[in-house]
């Protein structure tokens, strides 16, 4: 029930150049498209992001039905926002209903914050769809590097990250079994008001919890019989190398940012 | 072991943390459906109570970029967001529990301070980051803040906390049957 409409991660496997890029390349690209997306102010270089984010999703061969199915949880808010841009800004009147005004400028603003949420959405998103979620907590590991020195624990927080992802499934699965066996007893998750459905968690959060702790003191003792010691002097499995293909996206997107930027 | 314990503690909290905002979720205001809460909070305030508020500065950190990561359902703001109010409402509530009375009342304490802590962070956060960022003109941020951000995180905090402090005793009794607590 839960495992059906939960997968783990949005990964669409594949061989595309996009999806064998550096983890690293793809984190650092988006988080600079995310960035100059805020700072670009016209159409035109919204329309420049837009490119920039056709040429990368050809190129992942990703399905457009895919990105555009991402955008349906944040529907509500983009329909929000535009609406409350189209009212809300004045300027020349084009359509009246009652006291609200439908103007010109607020179309053109409503337009441009439509522009930027979906970029952002489809963009990051695209990160994920690329990226298995173990070389994004690999990538991230390697990121947070350099910040070791002022005692940022990277290992630390990469190794819990990739424990958490691997734990995921089990504590779904979990949940399903007490869930099913608590129903069996007559208990109700589905109905009820919101307090009712609140209560009807609790019986279900404490077994949670407790197959949680009993997983973490197999785990470890796991982890020490095979002298787990922390990061120092441990030895990967994967070690991340930058080649040509991450210089090549990283000269696409530098020129493509700094000409979305200039025009 | 007691190291590596505390670390694969955090990490299944993390999890734990993780697949509670996965589902289910509830709209707590029927006017702004988009706001929704989940019991992820949880699992992190006590974690906070239990291995101490580095784990579970670690903890909303996992839950948050593992959400990211795996379904970026209002993609980084809505991640953002919740990273920073969740760190607002664990680390009061955790200071008061670890500097002032580390029992239930301090608990309570902690987590009564902590919603207040976490509806003025989200007050902050939303009219200068993320309702810019959603495009809301600046003339609607006002009407928003009171009608749905305040009474919205004081719910949220109010249901975690409720929660929280029905679970705690059981909690602690099986952290300290591991040995692991702060």
């Amino acid at each position: 029930m839960l495992r059906n409409s939960v997968t783990i991660g949005q990964y669409l496997p594949g061989e595309s150049p996009v999806h064998r890029l550096d983890p690293r390349t793809k984190i650092l690209g988006v988080l600079a498209y995310v960035i100059i997306l805020f700072l670009v102010k016209d159409f035109l270089g919204y329309g420049i992001m837009a490119i920039i984010t056709a040429l990368t999703a050809s190129a992942a061969r990703i399905p457009v039905k895919m990105l555009i199915r991402g955008l349906r949880p944040v529907l509500f808010i983009i329909i929000l926002t535009v609406a409350l841009n189209a009212i809300m800004t004045p300027g020349e009147v084009l359509y009246r209903l009652g006291p609200l005004a439908v103007t010109r400028e607020g179309l053109f603003q409503a337009a441009m914050m439509a522009c930027r949420l979906l970029l952002l959405i489809v963009t990051t998103s695209m990160l994920t769809l690329t990226t298995a979620p173990i070389d994004l907590t690999d990538g991230l590991e390697y990121l947070m590097g350099p910040f070791r020195r002022i005692g940022v624990p990277a290992h630390e927080l990469a190794m819990m990250m990739t424990i958490a992802l691997r734990f995921i499934p089990t504590l779904l699965d979990e949940a399903e079994r007490i869930m099913k066996a608590q129903m069996a007893r007559g208990a109700d998750f589905q109905s009820g008001g919101f307090v009712q459905r609140a209560k009807s968690m609790v019986p279900l959060l404490v077994p949670l919890f407790v197959s949680a702790f009993r997983r973490a003191d197999d785990l470890a003792l796991a982890m020490e019989a095979r002298c787990y010691r922390g990061g120092e002097g441990r030895s990967r499995f994967k070690i991340l190398r930058l080649g040509s293909r991450d210089v090549a996206a990283g000269v696409f997107m530098a020129a493509g940012f700094a000409v979305a930027l200039v025009v | 072991m007691r190291k590596t314990k505390r670390l694969v503690a955090i990490a299944l909290f993390g999890a734990l943390s993780t697949v509670l905002m996965w589902f289910p979720k509830f709209p707590l205001l029927p006017q702004v459906p988009f706001m929704t809460y989940d019991f992820s909070d949880v699992p992190v305030l006590i974690g906070t109570f239990t291995l101490g508020p580095i784990a579970g500065i670690f903890i909303t950190t996992i839950k948050n970029v593992l959400y990211f990561i795996t379904r970026a359902r209002s993609g980084p703001i809505g991640s953002f967001m919740n990273w920073s109010t969740t760190l607002a409402f664990i680390l009061v509530a955790g200071a008061i529990y670890y500097g002032v009375r580390s029992d239930r009342r301090g608990a309570l304490v902690g987590m009564g301070l902590g919603i207040l802590s976490l509806t003025f962070v989200g007050v902050v956060l939303n009219i200068y980051v993320a309702l810019p960022a959603w495009g809301i003109p600046a003339g609607d941020v006002r009407g928003l803040i009171t009608s749905a951000v305040i009474p919205f995180n004081l719910l949220r905090g109010l249901i975690s906390s409720v929660v929280t402090f029905l679970l705690l005793p059981r909690a602690m009794k099986l952290i300290g049957g591991l040995g692991i607590g702060r």
